[in-house]
C-alpha cells in the first residue's frame, strides 16, 4: 500500500505498520477492558478495597503498560531512525537541491556545473546524499517512494540519504507551504541504470 | 468575617441583609449594563470569556467551509489563490488562538473556584485583564480579515516567508500584535491558575485529593507558562525586523530561520523544523 522504492522508504514504512499494529492491539485491548466494565455483572457485595486489585489496575495496566509499551516504541523509532541517517557509505552519489519560489535547482559532481532544473537524475541501486538548501523562504525536500521530507532552509545546509533500488521515475514535492505557487511547487527523481548514469554524466561534464 | 459579633435572635433576618451588602460590595459587579465592563468577578469573565470564544469558534468554522467549498471541485474559481491562503492561515489562526486556548481559560475560570472551594480566583482583575487583552488582539485580527489584510503565510509564519520580503504589506503585523495579545491573556490566565490551584484551596484539601479537572489545568497552564513567552519573543523579533529592518531572520544580513522557527515551533507546532535546525556556533 505504501510503496516504498529504496531502503530508506522501506524502513519508514515499516515503522508505520508497526506503530499501527501495536496502536490497533492497544485499542482493541482498551475497548474490550471498557465493553468489560460496562457489562460487568453487579456485585453490591464486593468491596473496593481490595488492595491487589488496585495494585494490578493502577500501577500494572495504569502506570507499568504505558510506560513499557511507549519506551519499547520509542526505541524501536530511535533504532529505525538510526537506519535513515546518513552515515560513511561506499560508492556513495552526492547531488546538491537548491529551492526557490517555486522551483528546484540540482547540481552534480565536484565543480556543480553540470545542473538540472526540476528533474533530478541519480543513479539507480547506489546510496546518494541530497544536500538540500534554499535561496528565499523554507521549502521542503519529499520524494515519498524514497525516503522522508527535510526541510530546506536558506543559509543550512541539510543533507539527505535516498537510495532508489531500480531505475524509474519518481515524484517529488515540497512539503513546506511557501506562497502562492506552492501548489506547483513539484519535481520528479529520474533513477538511471549503470549505462545511462555514465551517458548523463557525459553530457553534463561536455 | 469570622469575628463579627453574634447576631441578635430578634433580628436575623436585618444582620443577613447587612452583611450580604457588605459582601455584594467587594464581590458583586455592577448590577448595571456597564457592569459587564468593569466586572473582576470570575463567573462574569469566565461567562464573557466563553461567549466570545464560541463566537471566534463559529468564524473559524465558517472559514473551514469556505475551504471546503474551493476544495469541493479542482481548480475551482471559488476563490483567488491569495484569498484562499488568508482564509486558511486565518482559519488555521481562529482555531488555535483565538478558540482552543481561550475556550480552556474560559472553563478554568468558571468551574475552578467552585471546585476548590474559593470564592474567587487568585488575582479577579489580572483575569479581567486577560480578557480585555484577549477580545482586542482577537477582534483586531477578524476586523483585519474582513478588511482582506490577513496574512497569508500559513498560521504558523514562520519566517523568512513571513519577513516583510515575502510578506509585504500590514497583514502579517496585524496578525503578529493581534495574537501576541492573545498570547499574552493566555499567560496571565496560565498564572492566575496556578496560583489559584497551588494557594487557594478549600482546608484540607491537599493535592491529592484535589479534583482531576484542577489537576489537568494546572499542568496545562505550566505548559502555557514555560512555552509561550519563547513564542512571544518569536512574535516579537519577526515584528521588530519587519517594522525596524532588523535582520533576525535573513540569511544575507546575518540573521538564520531557524531563529524563529524555533521559538514558534516551540508550543503551538509538533512541526519538526527545529530538529532540521542544528544549533550555530
Amino acid at each position: 500500500m505504501l510503496h516504498p522504492a529504496g531502503p530508506a522508504a522501506h524502513a519508514i514504512s515499516e515503522l508505520w505498520w508497526v506503530m499501527l499494529a501495536c496502536g490497533l492491539a492497544i485499542f482493541l485491548f482498551v475497548m474490550a477492558l471498557l465493553f468489560a466494565a460496562l457489562y460487568r455483572p453487579a456485585n453490591p457485595s464486593v468491596q473496593d478495597r481490595d488492595e491487589s486489585g488496585t495494585n494490578f489496575w493502577m500501577w500494572g495496566l495504569g502506570l507499568g503498560f504505558p510506560v513499557v509499551t511507549l519506551a519499547a516504541l520509542t526505541l524501536y523509532g530511535l533504532f529505525i531512525g538510526e537506519r535513515l541517517v546518513p552515515h560513511a557509505a561506499h560508492d556513495l552519489v552526492t547531488v546538491q537541491a537548491d529551492a526557490r519560489q517555486w522551483a528546484w535547482t540540482f547540481r552534480y559532481g565536484e565543480s556543480r556545473v553540470n545542473a538540472t532544473e526540476g528533474v533530478l537524475h541519480i543513479p539507480a541501486g547506489r546510496p546518494v546524499n541530497v544536500e538540500i538548501t534554499s535561496t528565499d523562504v523554507i521549502h521542503s525536500f519529499w520524494v515519498p517512494r524514497l525516503a522522508g521530507k527535510l526541510d530546506a532552509i536558506p543559509g543550512h545546509v541539510n543533507v539527505l540519504r535516498i537510495e532508489a533500488a531500480r531505475p524509474g521515475t519518481y515524484d517529488g514535492q515540497s512539503s513546506e507551504f511557501s506562497g502562492r505557487g506552492y501548489r506547483e511547487h513539484v519535481f520528479t527523481v529520474e533513477a538511471h541504470d549503470a549505462a545511462s548514469w555514465a551517458t548523463f554524466l557525459a553530457e553534463g561534464t561536455q | 468575617m469570622t469575628d463579627a459579633p453574634p447576631s441578635p435572635v430578634s433580628q436575623p433576618r436585618a444582620t443577613a441583609l447587612r452583611l450580604h451588602r457588605g459582601l455584594a460590595r467587594i464581590w458583586g459587579s455592577d448590577q448595571r449594563f456597564r457592569g459587564w465592563f468593569t466586572t473582576s468577578n470570575n463567573n462574569d469573565i469566565g461567562t464573557v470569556f466563553l461567549i466570545v470564544a464560541t463566537s471566534f469558534f463559529v468564524i473559524g468554522g465558517i472559514l473551514a467551509m469556505l475551504i471546503r467549498a474551493q476544495l469541493a471541485s479542482p481548480d475551482s474559481a471559488f476563490m483567488e489563490p491569495q484569498v484562499y491562503n488568508q482564509i486558511f492561515t486565518m482559519h488555521g489562526t481562529v482555531m488555535m488562538f483565538l478558540f482552543a486556548i481561550p475556550f480552556f481559560e474560559a472553563m478554568s475560570m468558571l468551574l475552578l473556584p467552585g471546585m476548590l472551594g474559593t470564592r474567587d480566583l487568585a488575582f479577579p482583575r489580572l483575569g479581567a485583564y486577560g480578557l480585555w487583552v484577549y477580545i482586542f488582539g482577537g477582534s483586531a485580527v477578524i476586523i483585519a480579515m474582513l478588511m482582506g489584510l490577513a496574512p497569508d503565510g500559513g498560521w504558523f509564519m514562520y519566517p523568512p516567508l513571513s519577513s516583510a520580503a515575502f510578506s509585504p504589506g500590514i497583514g502579517a503585523d496585524v496578525w503578529l500584535l493581534g495574537i501576541t495579545s492573545i498570547e499574552v491573556s493566555a499567560i496571565a490566565t496560565a498564572i492566575e491558575v496556578i496560583v489559584t490551584v497551588l494557594r487557594y484551596r478549600a482546608a484540607g484539601m491537599s493535592l491529592a485529593r484535589m479534583p482531576i479537572f484542577a489537576w489537568y489545568i494546572l499542568v496545562v497552564s505550566v505548559m502555557i507558562l514555560t512555552a509561550f513567552p519563547p513564542m512571544i519573543l518569536g512574535s516579537l523579533l519577526l515584528e521588530v525586523e519587519r517594522a525596524l529592518n532588523w535582520p533576525f531572520f535573513q540569511v544575507e544580513n546575518g540573521g538564520d530561520p531557524c531563529c524563529g522557527s524555533t521559538c514558534s515551533g516551540c508550543s503551538v507546532t509538533p512541526k519538526s523544523t527545529s530538529s532540521s535546525c542544528p544549533p550555530r556556533v
